[in-house]
């Protein structure tokens, strides 16, 4: 079993070895420095099996900090009350979530990308595999929760002997769920899959048990102000120690292990195809078989008119539907400030001081990465092939229509945004700068074009897509995110819209200004398939 | 007109796929290109076409007076294995734009019928969307879009290997019809296809082409040969 356990260890090793010093070499610079020879370094497989036992280790205290702090330990603060003392409460919590672990989540046939390494293909022991890798889960899940149980438990006032008995409770829920899963599996013939429309298979009775149980760990105290009487809730956690041990003399004799993992091996490459396609498929799916279609137009405006006619409802049934929410929103908004005067302040210094915000939203109301991302799977991926479509002055031309484009789909919202903003300022109270009406008008459609620039730019000067349709540039992926937070750190902001709105304007015509003028230069070699 | 291989490499990371290429192409003949797995064949195909940066090396034409010009782009056609056609387009429409944006450069314009015909593609299937086109079918409008052009150099990356037989023969007939005036450069798994098709065969091998001279041997010798040679690479 131990020599099970160190190879199916090394075995992971191995592979997040490899594949950290593959993200290290996938970086821009550190390519063209470290060499393929580096999967065979000593010195820095050393290295980074280092940081992977690192990971392994923070991994195991970090989840159950996480689980204890805000599951079990966070809640006593809002639910406390005088029916029931912190340590009672702390039980209780602290059993029904166990038991919900332990029903949704046994992690015995825990299949992942080692399983079917170590099964799937180098034909290991299944048996062994399995009980040994549940050894080895039980045994971070004791080593994990041991401090936290104690820390939180302690400062609960749960007794000292029952906190050190907590963890080794909680191994045996699962085991005993894990074997009961198992007799289940053997005895009647369920399954974890509900696809097969049986409303009393497995999964769905759990669900619905873990749903109640859930409901009455938060709901109970929270409600009724009831937490299980501590005796109960200590005796039937700690009566969970022996059912494990009962539990565990199933899981050592099973012999089924090798059907049930091949199984799910399959399932999850099917999931994994499925995913593939299903992008491409949803994008090809967009495409309208509308033969009435046609275009007047000739050359380019000719190519993207068709593009536009067959994607409008990929490019223009969201943007319709943000437009009817964000009108419904403004005009909410009126109908309160109308009824409840009251209203009217908060929403003025909102306005005057919270437009930060509106750089959030607008990132999640703007049309740039699906936009793209169809620009890519229908149109690019296969036109990039002919080269009279590669000729610079054919690239820039078709740049020139597509920012036209993005720009309506994106301004269609951001105008309404702004004028709804400035009518909202008007009936909130107004200002006594009559330009902050200016300012709140124009800064949604500002960040518009910005993100309409922004997005095409980026797709233009890397091309991200591989000729398979996936996104593989780090740089890309980098840039995304950066845009991401970059637009979370503003929204936390709060400040004077005029300054605030001001300083969007300039910097978005600015950014507009230097992104053209960066893929008139670059995009003639940019705005290419990958293949390497 | 020959088209010209100048000192080409390409190696990624240490493995040096393409090894200082040499090689002269003429005009009017079909080349057979030859390799195992993993020869290097599509990376050559891709640095040609541009698609792929070379390390080192150029490409060029030379024309009957001698005089040499480098290869452009927008004359090297490259029809790959798995066709790729804008799905959103319908094959006649696709062939409208591509006539309206290559408008100066394509002497003798026909109707798009014309070409349909050409490549028997039946009318009620030419108002179709491209998406609903069989893999055959869009392997046809890659080679419509390359008849058109007329480009210099023409690359086909394994174009036949999916076709069904019937299609397949018309392709070949296609090329055959095709070659004069421009240099075919044909890449293959299939030996009988090669040697069915093509006027010379040319190995890629150890990185670098050679060309596998005929001389005097049948049919059988010929192929024998050619396997003798591509099996020494394994051996390497």
């Amino acid at each position: 079993m131990l020599k099970t356990l160190k190879q199916t260890f090394m075995l992971r090793c191995t592979m997040h070895t490899n594949m950290l010093i593959h993200a290290v070499r996938s970086l821009p610079v550190l390519r063209k420095v470290l060499h393929n020879d580096l999967y065979a370094a000593d010195g820095f497989k050393t290295l980074a099996f280092i940081l992977v036992l690192i990971w392994e280790a923070f991994t195991t205290f970090s989840v159950r900090l996480i689980y204890m702090g805000g599951l079990v330990a966070l809640p006593l603060i809002p639910l406390q009350s005088d029916w029931y003392t912190n340590s009672q409460l702390f039980m209780h919590i602290l059993l029904l979530l166990t038991i919900v672990g332990g029903m949704t989540n046994s992690k015995l046939i825990n299949v992942n990308r080692t399983t079917e390494y170590a099964v799937g293909m180098l034909r290991m022991d299944a048996q062994r595999y399995t009980v040994a890798n549940y050894m080895y889960y039980l045994f971070r899940l004791v080593i994990g929760f041991l401090p936290f149980t104690l820390i939180f438990g302690l400062i609960a006032h749960v007794p000292l002997w029952l906190c050190l008995l907590l963890p080794f409770t909680t191994a045996g829920c699962k085991v005993f769920c894990a074997a009961l899963s198992l007799t289940c599996r053997e005895r009647f013939g369920m399954t974890d899959d509900n696809r097969k429309g049986n409303i009393l298979s497995k999964s769905v009775i759990v669900y619905v048990v873990a749903a109640i149980l859930l409901g009455a760990a938060y709901l109970l105290p929270l409600g009724e102000e009831y937490a299980l009487p501590m005796p109960v809730s200590a005796g039937i956690l700690l009566a969970m120690i022996p059912a494990g041990l009962l539990g565990w003399k199933k899981i050592v004799n099973y012999t089924g292990y090798k059907e049930l993992t091949l199984q799910k091996i399959r399932k999850n490459y099917d999931q994994l195809d499925r995913n593939k396609q299903v992008q491409k498929t949803v994008q090809r799916a967009g495409i309208s078989a509308d033969t009435a279609i046609t275009s007047r137009r000739r050359g380019f405006e000719y190519l993207n008119e068709l593009f536009i006619k067959r994607h409008r409802k990929t490019l223009w049934q969201m943007t319709e539907v943000i437009l009817i929410g964000a009108a419904c929103v403004i005009v909410l908004c009126i109908i309160l400030m109308l009824r409840i005067p009251k209203t009217r302040a908060p929403i003025n210094e909102w306005i005057m001081r919270g437009l930060p915000v509106l750089t959030f939203v607008m990132y999640f109301l703007n049309r740039g990465l699906s936009f793209t991302q169809a620009l890519f799977i229908n149109c690019d991926h296969a036109m990039l092939t002919y080269p009279f479509y590669k000729q610079p002055k054919a690239i820039l031309r078709l740049f020139r229509i597509r920012l036209r484009e993005i720009m309506k789909i994106n301004a269609a919202p951001g105008t309404l945004i702004g004028c709804g903003l400035a009518l909202l300022l008007a009936i909130s109270g107004g200002t006594d700068n009559p330009w902050n009406y200016a300012v709140v008008l124009v800064s949604p459609i500002a960040i518009s074009m910005f993100f309409s620039v922004h997005y095409l730019t980026i797709y233009y000067l890397l091309q991200p897509y591989t000729a398979g349709s996936e996104i593989k540039s780090p740089l890309y992926r980098f840039i995304t995110a950066a845009t991401y937070y970059c637009c979370y750190l503003l929204m936390q902001q709060k400040l004077p819209t005029f300054a605030f709105g001001l300083t969007c304007i300039a910097f978005c015509v600015i950014y507009c200004i230097v992104a053209c003028i960066l893929v008139y230069k670059f995009a003639a070699r940019t705005f290419r398939i990958h293949r390497e | 007109m020959q088209f010209v291989i100048s000192h080409l490499a390409k190696k990624f990371d240490e493995k040096e796929v393409l090894r200082d290429i040499d090689f002269t192409f003429e005009e009017g003949r079909i080349y057979g290109l030859l390799g195992r797995n993993g020869a290097g064949k599509t990376t050559l195909f891709n640095c040609l076409n541009r698609d792929l940066k070379q390390d080192s090396g150029s490409c060029f034409f030379t024309d009957d007076s001698g005089q040499q010009h480098p290869a452009d782009t927008g004359e090297i056609g490259y029809v790959l294995s798995t066709p790729t056609v804008p799905e959103f387009l319908t094959g006649r429409e696709f062939l409208k734009f591509f006539l309206d944006i290559n408008a100066d450069s394509i002497p003798h314009p026909q109707p798009p019928d014309a070409y349909f015909d050409c490549v028997s593609i039946a009318p009620e299937d030419r108002d179709k969307l491209l998406r609903d086109y069989s893999h055959g079918m869009k392997n046809k409008m890659q080679m419509i879009v390359n008849i058109i052009a007329e480009p210099k150099l023409l690359l086909l990356d394994e174009p036949l290997t999916s076709l069904d037989v019937v299609v397949a023969e018309e392709m070949k007939q296609l090329l055959r019809s095709q070659k004069t005036g421009k240099i075919t450069i044909f890449s293959t798994h299939i030996l009988d296809l090669a040697l069915d098709l093509c006027d010379e065969i040319v190995l890629l091998n150890h990185g670098v082409l050679e060309p596998v001279e005929k001389s005097n041997l049948d049919s059988q010798a010929f192929r024998e040969k050619i396997i003798a040679a591509l099996r020494e690479d394994a051996h390497a």
